[in-house]
């Protein structure tokens, strides 16, 4: 436990240290915005 | 949402090529060594004692500080801007990340081996934030506030914000608005309407406490 009492950032005091399996996403349709184009800026 | 999900700000500090649409692999740019495959442990991203990973916070209200209308300091806020390796140079917004591989969390988030962002917000209709959703191919969608509904009790204090108490059934939200406020507002119309309100809100981190204060009442 010595090493998880290192400096762990700015997120805090460590808790634990996992392995995560990537959950794999689902195929429900996602609604993506177009792209916006912003307004060219005109010189003065 | 994921145990290991997070919250994270992308601003202007860092490379673009830091995050990309899917699953991204981190790196590290304080040691070579360093690296997501690294069959020693202690040399494998993240690294206790480095800043590299993918970071992210656990609580929404931690990214908030920097966003305007946002001036107090909350949970999980500070060193966003140290060795993060995971801002992109485009738009400043908070998306929701799901975090995997290795993940050292932290009693305020995560810093990530690997991690897929899943969602962008936004309110202000800001265009690069909407393309910054559209580069990873993840919906735009409004600010997670938390919500809650229940009966509200008004107690007035003269020259000070009113108490508004919201009973939910199993637990009182205490806020306080001032009577000039739309919120107050709202929350008369509101509750003359219903016996049941809904409000969105968010935390305050003051001190050891977490206060709460209304965004925005629901509309009836």
């Amino acid at each position: 436990m010595r090493e998880l009492r290192e400096w762990a950032g700015d997120i805090g005091p460590v808790k634990r240290i996992v392995e995560v399996p990537e959950e794999i996403p689902t195929e429900e349709p996602v609604v993506v915005p177009d792209p916006v184009r912003e307004p060219e800026k005109v010189p003065a | 949402m994921s145990e290991f999900a997070g919250y994270h700000l992308f601003n202007h500090s860092g490379a673009f090529n830091d995050w990309g649409p899917g699953t991204n692999v981190a790196g590290c740019r304080s040691n070579k060594k360093h690296t997501a495959e690294n069959a020693n442990e202690s040399l494998r991203i993240p690294v206790l004692g480095c800043g590299c990973g993918f970071w992210s916070f656990r609580e929404f209200e931690g990214m908030l500080d920097d966003l305007p209308g946002a001036s107090q300091v909350v949970s999980g806020s500070r060193g966003m801007w140290g060795f993060s390796p995971t801002d992109i140079g485009t738009a400043k917004a908070i998306g929701r990340v799901e975090n995997s591989g290795r993940v050292i969390e932290g009693e305020l988030g995560f810093r990530a081996e690997r991690s897929r962002v899943v969602e962008v917000y936004d309110e202000s209709g800001n265009p690069p934030v909407a393309n910054l959703a559209a580069y990873f191919g993840v919906p735009l969608k409004p600010f997670p506030w938390l919500t809650v509904t229940g009966t509200v009790e008004v107690q007035e204090r003269p020259g000070l914000a009113s108490r508004v108490s919201l009973w939910t059934g199993h637990e009182t939200l205490t806020f306080f608005e001032k009577p000039s406020s739309q919120n107050y507002s709202d929350l008369l119309q509101a509750s003359a309407e219903s016996p049941f309100v809904t409000v969105t809100y968010r935390l305050h981190e003051i001190g050891e406490s977490k206060v709460p204060s209304i965004i925005r009442v629901a509309a009836g």
